[in-house]
Parts: structure tokens; sequence; C-alpha cells
């Protein structure tokens, strides 16, 4: 609580408009619940534009196979896997859960039970911050020798394990680092949701009475 | 009634249709009944000048209804399908029906090796098998058994026409069954993303008459020596029972060698 009150006042909910921040504090480096909210929601959408990409590239190839794919170029066996294991874990991963549950429990739990921000504010920032990077690192992962992981997003070992059969040795790592890190961000995110809403509530805010959502 | 429009060809495609058309049915009149009733509702109660919003908590008995029919209707249809689904589960996969041959089935990436018992019907007896890559004959009308494994990763066998799909672990033996119910020549395709070279590793399952079998059978080469070894330098994984304790046989990606990936020149960027 002691970091959101040092910026932002008594009110969480208005408080950019008492003071001046610089865009980068206001918008990029903020521990306000809301701006939160829309970092993950944004950049949950730009992730989905990718994952789009990626099934638009591999279904052109299953619609007219080995031709040039606009944008894309021809999809080789080891893009088509790597296409297919990125779709899937971005969908999932990088799109699903950052807008249904961190986008929307950012900007709504604070709300609805009637709270100034979210418990661990500079937590949320962190987490939010991990999240990107392993976006970053995923998207970077299509970049390395080998390309990106090839062994679907279940990852089902031995062909994930080994680099001799998934041949993406490199991105196979990638792949894991990037989830690695997202679940750290999420497990950050969930431990902020449980305390808020466990620890923040307004009074009038009991088990039952408590909006379903949050309980 | 889907074999009209997806052939069919086996003893238990059948059920496994009729099982999805049942769930299609129950599921797909709920579903239109539902949106009936809420698009139906939507214009009942649409706006109109002097209609105020009315705030229903659901606790009359006759707004209770409305939610309480539907979950007890779902509870009720659930336990039909599952019934249903575990008879046919109990029927395809629990209880096999004694083997008139049996098959071993390899799976390696990328290619499928099937290996016949040959004349002798003895599949342990190695000395007139028929081992094959990407290409299995089966007689109509015969139960087979099948013993699958992988020398490498995870695979899957899928024969779409039988409704038949059985994913293959290194290290274990998975038993299963089938009885096609007519003749032809049908895809084999790997359904467990394998490695670059999953998408092009399908085989073709060819049911023959009692006839044309034996004509096969004849003129197929068999091999004196274990065939597996021959081809693959495969050693049969031992089934003890105990999950995951075998380590993968083989080397990896030996069947990269394979000229007909090979030449296909497309696994190169």
């Amino acid at each position: 609580m002691s970091a959101a009150t040092e910026t932002h006042g008594h009110s969480g909910h208005d408080a950019h408009a008492h003071h001046d921040e610089g865009f980068i504090k206001k918008y990029l480096w903020s521990t306000d619940h809301k701006i939160i909210g829309f970092q993950y929601l944004f950049t949950g959408i730009l992730m989905a534009v990718i994952g789009g990409f990626t099934v638009y590239a591999f279904r052109m190839q299953q619609a007219f196979p080995g031709t040039h794919i606009p944008g894309f170029g021809r999809v080789t066996a080891t893009d088509y896997n790597a296409l297919v294991t990125t779709h899937g874990s971005v969908m999932v991963f990088w799109v699903a859960m950052p807008v249904l549950i961190a986008a929307l429990g950012n900007y709504l739990i604070p709300l609805m039970i009637g709270c100034d921000d979210m418990v661990f504010p500079r937590l949320n920032r962190l987490s939010y911050q991990l999240f990107l990077l392993s976006s970053i690192v995923l998207v970077s992962s299509f970049f390395v020798e080998g390309g990106a992981f090839g062994g679907a997003w279940t990852s089902y070992p031995p062909l994930s394990a080994k680099a001799e059969y998934n041949l993406t040795g490199t991105g196979a790592s990638l792949w894991l680092f990037a989830v690695a890190l997202e679940f750290a961000a999420f497990l950050l995110g969930g431990i902020n949701f449980i305390t808020t809403v466990m620890n923040s509530r307004a009074p009038a805010c009991g088990c039952s009475t408590c909006p379903w959502w949050c309980g | 009634m889907i074999d009209k429009y997806v052939p069919s060809a086996s003893t238990f495609a059948p059920d496994i249709d009729n099982l999805i058309l049942v769930i299609l049915g129950i599921v797909g009149f709920w579903f239109l009944l539902a949106e009936f009733v809420f698009f139906g509702l939507i214009l009942k109660f649409k706006e109109e000048p002097g209609r105020k919003a009315q705030y229903v908590s659901g606790e009359k008995p006759e707004e209770k209804k409305w939610v309480s029919i539907p979950h007890y209707a779902t509870l009720i249809f659930d336990v039909l399908i599952v019934v249903m689904a575990v008879k046919v589960w109990h029927n395809v996969k629990i209880e096999q029906p004694p083997a008139d041959e049996t098959v071993r089935i390899v799976a390696q990436q990328w290619a499928w090796t099937f290996e016949h018992a040959g004349k002798d019907g003895d599949l342990a007896k190695s000395d007139d098998n028929i081992a094959l890559v990407d290409e299995l004959h089966v007689e109509v009308g015969k139960t087979y058994h099948f013993e699958l494994t992988s020398r490498d990763v995870l695979h899957s066998f899928s024969v779409p026409v039988f409704r038949l799909k059985q994913d293959a672990l290194p290290g274990r033996v998975v038993r299963g069954w089938f009885k096609a119910t007519q003749t032809g020549q049908f895809d084999i395709q790997c359904t467990e993303i394998c490695g670059i070279g999953h998408g092009i590793m399908p085989a073709r399952i060819i049911v023959e008459t009692p006839e044309q079998h034996a004509a096969w059978l004849e003129s197929a080469p068999q091999y004196k020596a274990k065939p597996l070894e021959l081809i693959t330098g495969y050693e049969e994984p031992k089934d003890d029972g105990k999950v995951g304790a075998v380590a993968p046989t083989g080397t990896p990606g030996a069947a990269l060698a394979r000229t007909d990936i090979n030449t296909q020149g497309e696994l190169a960027p």
C-alpha cells in the first residue's frame, strides 16, 4: 500500500490528474492497477496479432502447400512446426491469460471490492515487466539458429526434451525460458490478486456479498 | 449415418459415430432451444415507451424454473452421455476380442514399420516375418491385434476410416485391436506432432480379400533374420509393466536417411 499512496495520493483512481508525471513514469513504469491492466491488455492484443499471423502462415501453407505465402515466404517443415507451436503457446499463455486474467483482474478487482489499488503495486509492476520480458524472449526465439521451438505447445517429452529429436535446441530452451518467466509473472499477479481480495475488501464486502467474480 | 459422408470401415466405427450423433443431437436440441428462448425473450421484453426495467432476483418459483429445469436436464443428459461413452470405450479399448492375427507397429521419426507374422501366424517366431515400411496389409473380416510402440518420441497411430487412434510411446508396448469390414486402401496418419517430418509421416492400410491377402503373403519379401534389426537397428523394448522404465531404443533421427524423405528435399530451408 505504501507505494500506492506514495505515487497516487489518497485515491488511486484519479490520482494522475493531481500531478504531472512523465510519459514513461505514467504509462510504462506505473504501479497503478488500471495502467497495469491496460499494459497487460495491449501487450496481449499485440501478442494476439503475432499469434494470428502465425496461424495465417501455417493455414495458408495447408491451403496452398509449398507456395510463397504473402508476408511470410515459403513455409518449410521446420517453420511449420515452429508456427504451430508458437501459435498454441501464444494464444494460451500470451493472450488468453494476460487478457482474461491479468488485464481484467487488475482493472476490475480494486473497483469491485472497493479499495484504492492492489495491495502490492510494485509487485504488480514487476509482474507485468516479467510478462513483457517473456513475450520478447518468445518472439526472439524465431531468430535463433534452427528457429523457434517445434515440439507443440504441449511440449511432450522426449520430443521436447532432446535437441536431436526436435532439431530446434536453442528454440526449445528459449521457449521454456519464456514460459517459465511468464509463469513467474502470473504467480506474482496471483499472489497479488488473492491478497488484495482477502485483505482489502470494503467492510460491507463479505464472503457472500462480495462480487462473485472476485470471490 | 455419418458413413454416408465419411467412409467407415471397421466394426466399432458405427458405435463411435452413433455416440457422436447422439451427443450432437442432445447438444444441438438444447442449443437451438436456448437460443430460441434467448432471442424470444429479448424480442418480447424489448424497450418500449413506459416500460421500466425490472430487477429479477430469481427467488420466485416461476422465475427459478428457468434456471433449475435446464440445470437438472443438463445433469440427466450428462449422465446419459457418460454411460454411453463408457460403454463404447469399454467395447473399443478395454475388451479385446480374441485375435486372428497380430501385427507389430513400430513408429519412428518419420516412418511406420509394420511387421506381420507371415505364413506361420506367429509374430514371436521371426523366421518368416514380413516387415514393410509405410504399408500395412490386412484381411477383411479378421480380428487383428496390434502391438504399438515407438523408437524415439511420441507418435499416434490413426486410421480415420476405422475411427482408431492410439498414441505410441517409446519404451512401452500398447495393445489394441481392429477388424476391417470392407476392402480398399485407406490412410494412416501420425497424429501426434513428432518433429519436423511429422507432416510427411503418412502410411497406407490395404484391406484385402482372403484371396488377395494369401497372394500377397506369397509374394511379400520375408526376412530370415529379425527384420526390424536389419532395417533400423531396432531392439524390441521389454514390456516389464513399469511406466517409463525402459529407455528408448535406436538412434534418434535414423529415418532421416530414408530416401523418400530426402528426395523431397523439403526439410532444409
